[in-house]
């Protein structure tokens, strides 16, 4: 009897699992490459048309540093499509995403092209829809939300997530609004991280008074132990003290 | 042994259930349009307001000129539109509960067009 109610409650908890199995991931890594390279594929052909949103980060260590385009092309129901990001000799890494299209049997590759430094890295990171049984679901979500606030977190950061003891690659969705209002008063945010060249890396998005949400989709990679934060504050000084009406909402997909 | 292994099972299916139960999909295919059409809603409503990444993939013939307009009302109340005037788009949404989002396209039909609007809600 006692078996029969483990396997009962066993059941119970798997059947989230598959309600949630059609979100699938892609993930590939180029990882201390030396040279640039030509169309690799990314990821198993679709059995049927599907959608995706996909994300590339590029980056490379401090040092001699090189200039790389990273291309990646896909086929939509109208033929061809490519999106291009391209890593400067700055020293600042790279991130893009973008929804794509992709019609069954057809092929999704990444290549680069340009000037190695030393070495450089490259990782293609997306999110498949409704496609069961085509790809792994390891996908995991980190939430930081900041609702109906009416202060600047400044100086205090608000932590996100810590990464494992691995490197790690993130999908970062924030959205800010400020309660519509006459003060004029732009409230901004920092999400600030640390990647694995232990470079700090930080992404700002300013609210509008007028109510407009502020939207910002992008991809990181955080260094193995290092803390994913958030910090609000004013942005005409003093960056701290009471603010109009905000509310931020951090999102963030762990591959 | 048998019953730790059962044991063991549970308690990994509770946190994998945990990680990923706080990801949910929106899925809305307009497949093959030959007209424009009106504000169509992409989803169920929500009952509680929601954070939701959405994004938007208009396919279309060259020639073509239609786009797409998707709105939400966020959690202040505050109604909100944006063009897509082709290709493609995310749109990191705060939707108010009980609303949706919502999709509606105008312009010129050259033959059909295909629009996709997917994405994902995160959940606590």
């Amino acid at each position: 009897m006692k078996w029969k109610r483990l396997l009962a409650i066993t059941m119970l908890l798997a059947a989230p699992l598959n309600a949630t199995a059609r979100l699938t991931d892609i993930a590939k890594d180029f990882v201390n490459r030396t040279t640039i390279f030509s169309a690799t594929r990314v990821m198993a052909p679709p059995t049927a048309s599907g959608s995706y949103l996909m994300s590339i980060f590029i980056n490379q260590p401090s040092g001699s540093l090189g200039t790389i385009t990273a291309t990646l092309r896909w086929t939509d129901e109208q033929g061809p499509q490519s999106k291009s990001l391209a890593l400067l000799d700055n020293g600042l890494p790279q991130g893009i995403a973008f929804p794509i299209r992709v019609v069954a049997n057809t092929r999704v590759t990444v290549e680069t092209k340009g000037t190695v430094g030393t070495t450089y890295d490259l990782f293609v990171r997306g999110v498949g829809f409704w496609i069961p049984a085509a790809g792994k679901t390891s996908l995991t979500s980190y939430h930081k939300d900041l609702l109906q606030w009416t202060n600047a977190s400044y100086p205090n950061l608000q932590s996100i997530l810590t990464a494992p003891s691995v490197d790690k690659s993130y999908l970062v969705r924030v959205d800010f609004d400020e309660v519509p209002n006459s003060a004029g008063d732009v409230m901004c945010v920092d999400i600030i991280s640390t990647d694995e060249y232990s470079g700090s890396q930080t992404q700002t998005g300013c609210a509008n008074p007028n109510g407009v949400p502020t939207m910002m989709v992008f991809p990181i990679r955080v260094k193995a132990g290092a803390t994913l934060q958030l910090m609000t504050y004013h942005f005409s000084p003093p960056k701290w003290g009471a603010s109009p009406a905000y509310n931020l909402t951090v999102d963030v997909i762990g591959f | 042994m048998a019953r730790k292994l059962l044991a063991s099972s549970i308690i990994v299916l509770a946190l994998l259930t945990t990680a990923s139960a706080s990801l949910t999909e929106v899925r809305q295919d307009f497949l093959n349009q030959t007209a424009t059409f009106s504000s169509t809603s992409v989803m169920t409503a929500p009952t509680s307001d929601g954070s939701y990444l959405i994004t938007v993939y208009l396919d279309q013939p060259a020639g073509g000129t239609v786009s797409a307009t998707i709105g939400w009302t966020d959690e202040n109340g505050n109604q909100q539109q944006f063009p897509v005037l082709g290709g493609s788009a995310w749109f990191a949404v705060r939707l108010k509960a009980n609303t949706t989002v919502t999709v509606a396209t105008t312009g010129t039909v050259s033959g059909t067009y295909n629009l996709f609007v997917d994405g994902m809600g995160f959940w606590n």
